[in-house]
């Protein structure tokens, strides 16, 4: 079985051979690592897939990872002080709630880049402002979510063109021990909206994937109602037991493993966090994927650590 | 007119037009600018914090509270200063060396302001030289240290070396919060607390202080 079968095996609960993990190594720890971080790499083909020895450019920032300022297709203003870290939205295009009516979506392909709904909803009007609106709710807060959402199912569509199998989306619903606005007006704002961006995904026949940091159980079993396939959730905001009773075997977990620990773990505490990961929520018709992300300040001995732990938990039965 | 109880249900409630309306009508009745604000205005926002701890209130009917008593801070400020009304505390709040994330800050500084506190916004990416000058300059009573990023995180410890370094360490008491910030980790590197959400963390400040 090929580790593509066995991914697919996992989403749809139909017995995977093995637990699929997979790591993301952000360019700035690529950047400090270097040749250390590219034989991890190599030795590690189940969690990083094939990847050929001198391929990586140790110093390549792309886009919002770039030291500098920058304004993308929808006017916001992005600024990054740490390259090869993500970028942070400093400016609004939108700061006055009549700004709305004249706002026109990018006519160009955007794409979906993370934070493509309720993040999207902020960059362009302020975290405060939008939280306003949500306290407010006046007319203009559902007009802008109207077409924030009328770009995003363009989007979706021309993506659809090439017939997927998987659609990997991300936006950070959730702050770090609670959600940002009431359960209730998430489903009452935002679910509609994920609901048709899924729906649309799901008549096409292809699978929907959603990243979130942040604290989400409130809202996993909406996600779920609205149509997804895979969550991608923080262990650290959500908390293995929560997550084991709100989203275990309803929708395939790829858990996103504590990052928030791994710079100050010991090898030890890595190798448990894992193992209690895997005994808490995998089932063996599948539901379960492990995912690790490197920032540049965990140690590579942890990240060799975390490697192993992965590799030696994937065969956990 | 001694009940407060209209003033304060109208901040809860982020009636920001019925909260000066009422504020003046207070001052017309005799009252003094620190009487409403004791008795009507941080009571409100007290309420708005056990509210959001209690999971009852979520950021927007928070903010939405924090500009409602706005509105009644406006017109009793002039009036506060020239009864040289002191505030509870001064605290400088910034977001370390490296780390240009600021809702967290702002929303912490949103309810300091809201309860009572004069905050100093040092902003983002702010050095540990910069906290000190700020602290210095402002006699600091408290300095509020946010990371959002475990990258970030060590300029927390920087900054508090800092104050050690200039001999500053013992005027100021130092918070720090952020998505990845414990407890254990404020203990670890010499903070005196920890405060896990901008409710929290009003608490806190207050306790350093001895409010």
């Amino acid at each position: 079985m090929t580790i593509e079968e066995n991914y697919y095996r996992a989403i749809e609960f139909n017995y995977p051979k093995w637990i699929p993990v997979s790591a993301s190594i952000m360019p700035a720890t690529w950047s400090k690592y270097r040749e250390a971080m590219e034989e991890v790499v190599l030795e590690y083909p189940f969690i990083f897939g094939d990847f050929e020895k001198g391929s990586r450019d140790f110093d390549e920032f792309e886009g919002t990872y770039q030291e500098g300022v920058q304004t993308d297709a929808w006017g916001c203003v992005w600024k990054n002080v740490a390259p090869g870290l993500d970028g942070v939205v400093v400016g609004n295009p939108l700061p006055n709630r009549e700004d709305v009516h004249s706002f026109e979506p990018p006519k160009e392909h955007a794409g979906l880049p993370h934070g493509f709904m309720f993040m999207r909803l902020y960059y362009l009007r302020g975290f405060e402002e939008l939280m306003i609106d949500f306290a407010e709710e006046p007319p203009e807060l559902q007009i802008l979510i109207d077409k924030v959402l009328s770009y995003n199912l363009q989007e979706i569509e021309v993506f659809l063109e090439t017939k997927p199998r998987i659609i990997i989306l991300g936006d950070d619903l959730g702050n770090q021990d609670w959600l940002p606005i009431h359960p209730d007006k998430w489903n009452k704002y935002l679910k509609p909206c994920y609901a048709r961006m899924f729906a649309k995904c799901r008549q096409a026949g292809t699978l929907v994937y959603l990243h979130s940091d942040g604290h989400i159980l409130e809202i996993i079993d909406s996600l779920i109602d609205c149509g997804l396939d895979v969550l991608n959730p923080q262990v650290g905001a959500n908390g293995l037991d929560n997550l084991a009773r709100v989203a275990k075997g309803k929708v395939a977990i790829n858990l996103d493993l504590d990052r928030q620990n791994f710079p100050f773990w010991t090898p030890e505490q890595i190798d448990a966090h894992i193992h209690e990961a895997v005994e808490k929520l995998s089932l063996p018709e599948g539901g379960l994927l492990l995912f690790a992300e490197f920032e540049p300040d965990v140690p590579l001995a942890n990240i060799k650590a975390i490697c192993e732990s992965l590799e030696k938990y994937r065969n956990y039965a | 007119m001694d009940d407060y109880s209209e003033l304060q249900k109208c901040v809860i409630t982020g009636k920001k037009l019925e909260v000066a309306e009422t504020t003046s009508q207070f001052l017309d009745s005799g009252k003094t600018a620190k009487e409403i604000l004791d008795g009507g205005l941080i009571p409100a926002m007290a309420i708005v914090g056990q509210k959001f701890e209690a999971g009852e209130f979520f950021i927007p009917e928070m903010l939405l509270a924090a500009r409602a008593l706005n509105a009644g801070l406006d017109i009793l400020k002039p009036l506060l200063e020239e009864s040289d009304v002191k505030p509870l505390a001064k605290v400088v709040i910034g977001t370390v060396k490296g780390d240009i994330h600021d809702i967290g800050k702002n929303l912490v500084g949103i309810m300091l302001r809201g309860s009572g506190f004069e905050v100093i916004d040092a902003g983002v990416d702010v050095s540990p030289a910069k906290f000190v000058e700020l602290a210095n300059e402002s006699g600091a009573d408290v300095v509020g240290l946010s990371a959002l990023l475990t990258t970030t995180m060590p300029a927390m410890k920087d900054t508090i070396d800092e104050f050690e370094s200039m001999g500053l360490r013992s005027k100021v008491k130092i918070m720090i919060g952020g998505a990845p910030v414990t407890e254990d980790y404020a203990k670890t590197i010499g903070a005196d607390g920890f405060g896990r959400n901008a409710a929290n963390a009003v608490g806190l400040a207050k306790s350093l202080v001895g409010g």
